[in-house]
């Protein structure tokens, strides 16, 4: 699946400066259907600052960001509905409990059938006893799993994970493996910031790194 | 207009937006209602009564904010000690009462002065002659420090003494004033015995020494939990009362409450977008039963002013009492609002998010409303239906803005720096209020 025809995600001479120090430095990838992409690079070397102008949180000071060849506008409903991201500023309703989190992600992005789907995710991210406490209650790696949970339980075609492993146990990585296997196969694209080589080795099919100084 | 161009050159420097005119509009209402408030008061006659039945109100009254000072002088220690004081001062081998009393002392001879002054006030505003208000200033001083002395021998207490007696004190005091109401709108009037008056004042004094007692023996037993769980909540207070929003103390509570909540069972939402979001809203309102028992004391309120406020003033205080009241309905509206990366996870568009979840507080600001509506004379409906506008642009404007900078737009307008983005932050939660309620007066 996927691989011809045009890319689901293109990037091309994406430049971000703070003030005198340019972190990205006319970065030029793509990104294609069932293909996934990991942002490699050390510490302070422009990984969460790459993702998050393919997200459209911040805005680079020159190059271009297209989804399915139109601009990416974070605003968009259109590019809502195919991105699921998970990074640091993951945020939830403090009021609302982990399977009323993901059920309600489930409802307003139309998923048929979705309390089994929650079901099954919980079960699957071992969240299955915590499903009614309140986020603010849950372990700092519990909570990453339902981060991680409430980017799988709705439909999507990009997913962008920033260091996806953090906080996780060995087992939940091997998990994360699977799971982002699983979303190559179906089709789905993935480019994730990581500094975890198993993981990178195992679902990687490029890499990119934003910290090499490149044309 | 030379302070005018004062804050313009200061302002030059950035190139922002700042709306001028809203903002000279809204000091000039700002100062306008102190002003109108006054003249109202001042011009309302008081009719000189002989029956015991309003001053039992006025006592039912005193009760109930007495039971309400008592609670939050409770939740904030009223003995308190930063964690650090705890470790370097408290945790030694010193004597904590002689560290702790000064302190104590200063807290309780400020609440007595405080009594005494909310006491002269109030003698003040009816008119009571001067006999009567040096009774009554006593009493005041004497409640004052009753109330703090009393909170802190509670603060030795354990959690569920000290819950009963909030409970308890809340009870005595809506039953008081529920009663009093009852029998003044029946129009009983019975005779006040000529030695209440006098027996008032040496009641308060003996109370404030009892509980002078109870408190001091207290201190010395207060431990580190007793001593530090108040600081949270103190800090937001502060801040909650120098910014003038009540979502920073609303916050602090929150957490609280979010702490202690246990939830038994979770709802399963339905299909559709705005469907599972209006039903998740439902979910958040039904899980906050303090938001219902504010509401229900908000809608308390204007029954029982309409006893003694001038009609006129009935739908301002409607208005005043519907911001707490409708504030915790607003809650996913502010979450909303506030969290982008919520928005880019439950997809659609920002305003259609933020519309959606406006929702519950307009429920909430209708049903209040519509319910206070047979308190007000059907003369002043009009003024009562600008309560909902008033609310929801409040609510609206305080959830919308933007996070808080402290930079360096500042304006000297001669009695030192203003900043002028947080006066801005202010006022434009502020505003609204102000509006309405002056167009609620002229209407
Ligand atoms: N708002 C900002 N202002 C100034 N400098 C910034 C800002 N955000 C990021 N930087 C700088 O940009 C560089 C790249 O940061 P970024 O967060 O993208 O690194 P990273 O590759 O994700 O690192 P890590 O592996 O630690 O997550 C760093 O040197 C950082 O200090
Ligand atoms: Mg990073």
């Amino acid at each position: 699946m996927g691989g011809h025809g045009q890319p689901l995600l293109q990037v091309s001479g994406l430049r971000r400066r703070f003030g005198e120090h340019e972190v990205l430095h006319g970065l030029t990838f793509d990104v294609r259907a069932g293909q996934a992409v990991a942002v490699v690079g050390p510490n302070g070397s422009g990984k969460s600052t790459l993702l998050q102008c393919v997200m459209g949180i911040q805005p680079p000071d020159s190059g271009s960001v297209t989804l399915r060849g139109a601009p990416l506008v974070e605003s968009d409903p259109a590019v809502r509905a195919e991105l699921a991201a998970v990074d640091d500023s993951v945020d939830f309703f403090p009021d609302l409990s982990v399977a009323e989190h993901l059920g309600l992600l489930a409802a307003v992005h139309d998923v048929p059938d979705a309390d089994a789907v929650v079901r099954a995710l919980l079960e699957e991210v071992g969240l299955t006893e915590q499903r009614n406490q309140l986020p603010g209650t849950l372990s700092s790696g519990q909570r990453r799993r339902l981060a991680l949970a409430s980017a799988f339980v709705r439909p999507r075609s990009l997913l962008l994970l920033d260091e996806p492993e953090q906080r996780l146990d060995g087992q939940g990585v091997d998990w994360l493996i699977g799971r982002l296997l699983d979303e190559k196969a179906a089709g789905g694209a993935v480019l994730f910031a990581s500094h975890h080589a198993g993981l990178i080795d195992a679902v990687a099919d490029a890499r990119c790194e934003p910290g090499r100084q490149s044309g | 207009m030379k302070l005018l161009a004062q804050v313009r050159r200061v302002g030059r420097g950035r190139r922002e937006r700042t709306d001028w005119w809203t903002l000279l509009l809204a000091i000039f209402v700002l100062a306008g209602l102190p002003v109108q408030l006054i003249i109202g008061l001042t011009t309302q006659r008081i009719p000189a009564s002989p029956s015991a039945v309003p001053v039992a109100l006025a006592v039912g009254a005193v009760v109930l904010f007495a039971a309400m000072v008592l609670a939050v002088a409770m939740t904030l220690g009223p003995v308190r000690a930063s964690p650090a004081e705890y470790t370097w001062v408290l945790g030694g081998p010193v004597n904590r009462r002689s560290e702790l009393a000064p302190r104590w002392i200063r807290t309780l001879i400020g609440t007595s002065l405080l009594g005494a002054a909310v006491g002269a006030i109030a003698a003040m505003l009816s008119r009571t002659e001067l006999a009567g208000l040096g009774v009554i200033v006593v009493i005041g001083a004497g409640l004052g420090a009753a109330l703090a002395a009393a909170a802190t021998g509670l603060q030795g207490c354990s959690a569920r003494v000290r819950r009963s007696v909030q409970a308890g004190a809340a009870a005595a005091g809506f039953g008081w004033v529920g009663v009093a109401a009852v029998l003044t709108r029946i129009g009983v009037t019975l005779p006040l015995p000529w030695w209440a008056a006098v027996a008032g004042a040496p009641l308060a004094c003996l109370l404030a020494v009892l509980t002078t007692v109870w408190g001091w023996r207290t201190i010395d037993t207060l431990d580190r939990i007793a001593l530090t769980a108040g600081n949270a909540l103190f800090t937001a207070t502060g801040s909650a009362v120098l910014f003038m929003d009540p979502a920073l103390l609303g916050d602090v509570l929150a957490q609280r409450r979010f702490s202690q909540l246990r939830i038994r069972r979770s709802r399963s939402l339905p299909a559709g977008r705005t469907r599972a979001l209006l039903a998740a809203e439902w979910v958040r309102a039904a899980r906050n039963r303090r938001a219902g028992a504010v509401f229900l004391v908000a809608l308390l309120v204007p029954y029982v002013a309409a006893l003694v406020v001038p009609a006129r003033w009935l739908p301002g205080v409607v208005l005043l009492c519907a911001v707490p009241a409708v504030s915790p309905f607003g809650a996913g509206l502010r979450r909303v609002c506030q969290s982008a990366a919520l928005r880019r996870m439950l997809g659609g568009t920002d305003a259609a998010l933020r519309l959606i979840h406006l929702a519950a507080p307009a429920v909430a600001a209708l049903s209040l409303t519509l319910a206070a509506a047979p308190a007000v004379p059907a003369g002043r409906w009009a003024a009562l239906a600008l309560t909902p506008i008033g609310v929801l642009s409040n609510l609206w404007l305080r959830a919308t803005a933007r996070p808080l900078e402290f930079d360096s737009l500042v304006a000297d307008l001669g009695f030192g720096p203003v900043p002028v983005r947080l006066t801005w932050f202010v006022i434009r939660g502020i505003a609204p209020l102000a509006i309405v309620l002056t167009l609620q007066l002229a209407v």
